[in-house]
């Protein structure tokens, strides 16, 4: 049947339904949303695995939980928490903020970032459903080695359905980079230069432009890997001739990177929050945003650092030892800025600000961690230790999900209209932050002391017995902390008892709260204050007060 | 309450951080105290490190609590801007120049230290290197002498000689780690790697994978015994038995992983068993495919006669 170009498709009535509309949303506020609360539900996924692992390893010698499904909990642990939890999330927040932040309508391809949502729910789903393939799911690691991954050692589909869920994920996260980059070059307002721009914009364009650039690295390797495992290919078999450390060099040319994409936009969040509830600028706003892109240089060329232990000449290992704490210098940077824009402020502490100091205060213990890990003799002794295990929970949970509980209870109010109760933020962030504490510091003792990751119980008593309880201890009292704020979202909204939130609850800076809160469809229906400095909303009221109209 | 919490909260972690320091027998910030010159050098580092960062932690830490309480609202209005300071040039250059300088100091020692911890060191007193080769194996480890003998998971030297240490694996990446003696260094298919060690003190001294290498990864454990005289080359058998063919197979024989052996027919036929331990079968990897002839027999004349004989295991 010929369809006449100007004939308008009827859309059926379910697209406007209440729920099934979400099905079809093309709007990036709706997508960001479809984002965070699936992330979370994955988070939450994540950490029952987590807590099982924990559970297992409180005592020596423990039965709780057998080899096998061990392996399989900290594979699809660490896959969960990197690609369905913390890079989702960020993407959720980039699709609600970016367009508001900039003063747009939506993102440049509304239709291409339904579909990344879609894919990375996909991913999600397929790496769930593996375990309930014939042999489990993948029981390799995240990093899983080559050649470990290959059939002969792990046979099944375990790690052929990683392999589908992760390609579904990349080719998600790469359609959603391309998005963001072509909205923040392209659809910035009137007067939104690059140094105008919020810094979390900043963070996000990096952001993506570290996924585009790293992401089909990865993908190769999957490819190269399934071709291995299922179309008699040798890759990194070397019994034929492949190379087990090349898919170390791929894998981690891609996940060394990946750390910054999963902390930067945390670090972005923290610069947005701090100088809102010190009531002072961001301090250094071009070094903060300098430093960004630097990280994101630097952190392309430290790759190596994860594999000092191979055998790599010492040459290479002191050029990787060189670039790997190059990083500390823009990250320092950072910190010194945000403290000195608490510096003579008038700081109210508020849910979203205490969990951006706490980003300071723990983030710092895990960064400094790492000097020891860039060393790379003292690499040699701590790495694939708990010492690492503690160093990256301490940057990747004190880092960027204390940055991203930051960003969920600051726009919270913009997101739904509503305020989040204090007193239960309040209590989140101090069962979090003492629970983090008490899970990963005597984890880097265990590790000083010889106890090796991935391992699904030990024997020794004494001290590896008080430091595991402790840390068993303490991620029961992270879970409670995520209970908490679960609990907060329903009685704010299921059981109505959020205050309604105004336009800009928190008298912030960026455009985002000039509109409504939730915004409506397009964003701005009045238009748009002139934006002449990075703190556009300020400038407005500023000059409404001047005025005597406010 | 808001500071009752907080006291309550930096209370209890600090109870939890003194109960553990006081259980912990040797535990602590210290890594496992090296009996090594290589591992002593990395420890050095380590504690240069440590002083270091410690340093950075503490200044970062005491200012972020003194602004905190120093700037905090108190009484003033909610909305009252503090100072609009937006940055200063100098300050920037000082919180860069002063890490670079730190981060100089770290490369420099780490520098200075690495000839003693990657070179062998010259023959002393006591003779030359020896030469060790070390197997990595789904999940064991297989320890080559210069003499020709082999041992399994326990590895026999004697007390202040420098041993080099030539490392392979046979299947998957495995990481061979002493804590005592200093760094890991991988096994990894397809590439030789090498390291060394030389032990001042007599003891025994765990070995542990590093590396996930699969199902019994964290059973792949072993000891250096410095200062012990190797079992005798009649022990192979037992060491093999207990050491490849107990993990998955159990003790007695009685199966765990892998099925119960004990009354198991191909035990009784040593052609039979010659290859199942050479190519594997089914889920069995070919655990003895890096055998010798001797290695080999010892195993197969252990088995015959542990488990022959008598109808039950």
């Amino acid at each position: 049947v010929a369809v006449n170009a100007e004939t308008v498709v009827a859309r059926p009535a379910w697209y406007e339904g209440r729920y099934t509309s979400w099905l079809v949303t093309t709007d990036h506020k709706r997508i960001g949303l479809l984002y965070i609360s699936t992330s979370l539900v994955f988070f939450v996924g994540g950490g029952v695995l987590a807590l099982l692992m924990r559970g297992q390893l409180a005592t020596p010698n423990e039965h709780f939980i057998t080899r096998d499904h061990y392996n399989e909990l900290f594979t699809i642990h660490g896959t969960t928490m990197v690609f369905l939890v913390t890079v989702p999330i960020l993407a959720g927040f980039a699709n609600y903020l970016i367009p508001l932040m900039i003063g747009a309508r939506d993102v440049a391809f509304p239709r291409l970032n339904a579909m990344s949502y879609w894919f990375f729910v996909f991913g999600g789903v397929v790496l769930y459903l593996s375990f309930f393939s014939a042999s489990g799911a993948a029981k390799c690691g995240w990093t899983c080695y080559a050649p470990l991954n290959e059939t002969q050692y792990s046979p099944g589909h375990g790690v052929d359905l990683w392999i589908l869920s992760l390609h579904l994920l990349t080719i998600s996260s790469l359609a959603g980079a391309i998005n963001l980059i072509t909205t923040i070059h392209n659809m910035r307002t009137r007067g939104m230069t690059w140094t105008r721009l919020p810094l979390f914009v900043w963070a996000i364009e990096i952001y993506a432009v570290m996924l585009v650039i790293v992401l089909p690295a990865l993908s190769a390797g999957l490819t190269m890997l399934l071709l291995d495992r299922r179309a008699g290919t040798h890759f990194f078999d070397p019994a034929h001739g492949g190379s087990a450390i090349l898919w170390q060099h791929v894998f981690w040319f891609f996940g060394h990177p990946e750390v910054y994409i999963m902390i930067l936009p945390a670090m972005g969040i923290v610069s947005e929050v701090i100088p809102v509830f010190a009531r002072r600028p961001i301090f250094g706003y071009k070094a903060i945003a300098f430093s960004t892109v630097g990280i994101g240089f630097v952190s392309m060329l430290v790759w190596a650092h994860h594999m000092f232990a191979v055998g790599l000449p010492i040459w290479m290992q002191s050029f990787f030892m060189l670039t790997s704490i190059a990083v500390a210098v823009p990250t320092g940077v950072k910190i010194f800025n945000w403290l000195a824009t608490t510096w003579h402020g008038n700081i109210s502490f508020d849910t979203p600000m205490l969990f951006a100091l706490g980003f300071i205060a723990v983030f710092t213990v895990g960064g400094l961690s790492g000097i020891f890990l860039a060393a790379f003799p003292v690499d040699w002794q701590v790495t694939d230790t708990y010492f690492v295990v503690a160093h990256m929970h301490y940057v990747l949970f004190g880092g960027s999900i204390f940055g991203i509980f930051a960003g969920l209870h600051y726009w919270w109010p913009k997101f739904t209209g509503r305020m989040l109760n204090e007193t239960l933020g309040k209590w989140t962030f101090w069962l979090l932050f003492v629970g983090i504490n008490l899970t990963f510091f005597p984890q880097y003792l265990l590790g000083l002391e010889g106890m090796p990751r991935r391992v699904y119980t030990y024997s020794e008593h004494g001290s590896w017995e008080v430091y595991n309880f402790i840390s068993t201890v303490g991620s029961f009292v992270m879970a409670i902390g995520v209970f908490t704020f679960f609990l907060n979202v329903v009685r704010t909204h299921a059981l109505r008892h959020g205050r309604r939130a105004g336009n800009d609850p928190w008298q912030a800076n960026t455009l985002e709260w000039y509109t409504t809160s939730p915004p409506p469809l397009h964003n701005f229906e009045n238009g748009l204050p002139p934006v002449t400095s990075a703190r556009p909303v300020r400038d407005l009221r500023i000059e409404l007060e001047e005025k005597g109209a406010l | 309450v808001r500071r009752r919490t907080l006291v309550l909260a930096t209370s209890l972690a600090g109870a939890f951080a003194l109960a553990s320091a006081a259980a912990a027998s040797n535990g602590g910030i210290a890594p496992v105290p090296p009996v090594s010159p290589n591992g002593q050098r990395i420890t050095e580092a380590y504690w240069v490190i440590l002083g270091i960062t410690g340093a950075v932690f503490v200044v970062v830490e005491a200012t972020l609590l003194t602004f905190v309480i120093r700037y905090r609202r108190r009484g003033r209005p909610r909305y009252q801007e503090g100072d609009q300071i937006a940055g200063d040039r100098n300050l920037e250059i000082a919180w860069t120049a002063v890490p670079v300088l730190l981060l100089a100091a770290v490369v420099a020692f780490v520098f200075y230290q690495l000839p003693g911890i990657k070179n062998v060191p010259p023959a002393s007193a006591s003779g030359g290197p020896l030469d060790i080769t070390v197997e990595g194996h789904q999940f064991y480890w297989l320890f080559k002498y210069p003499s020709g003998r082999e041992s399994i998971n326990n590895l026999f030297v004697p007390v202040d000689r420098v041993v080099e240490l030539k490392i392979v694996s046979a299947d998957v990446a495995h990481s061979f780690w002493v804590p005592a003696f200093g760094g890991k260094t991988d096994a990894i298919p397809g590439k030789t790697n090498h390291t060394w060690f030389q032990a001042k003190k007599a003891g025994v001294y765990p070995i542990r994978c590093a590396e996930f290498c699969g199902i019994l990864h964290t059973n792949m454990q072993g000891s250096v015994h410095v200062g012990t005289t190797p079992a005798p080359e009649s022990g192979l058998g037992k060491q093999a038995f207990e050491g490849v063919c107990a993990s998955c197979h159990g003790l007695s024989g009685q199966g765990d992983i892998g099925p119960a052996i004990a009354t198991s027919p191909t035990l009784q036929d040593p052609k039979a068993l010659r290859a199942l331990l050479h190519d594997g079968k089914g889920l069995m990897p070919p655990v003895g495919d890096t055998w010798d002839d001797r290695l080999t027999n010892a195993v197969i004349a252990y088995l015959g006669q542990r488990f022959g004989g008598s109808s039950g295991g």
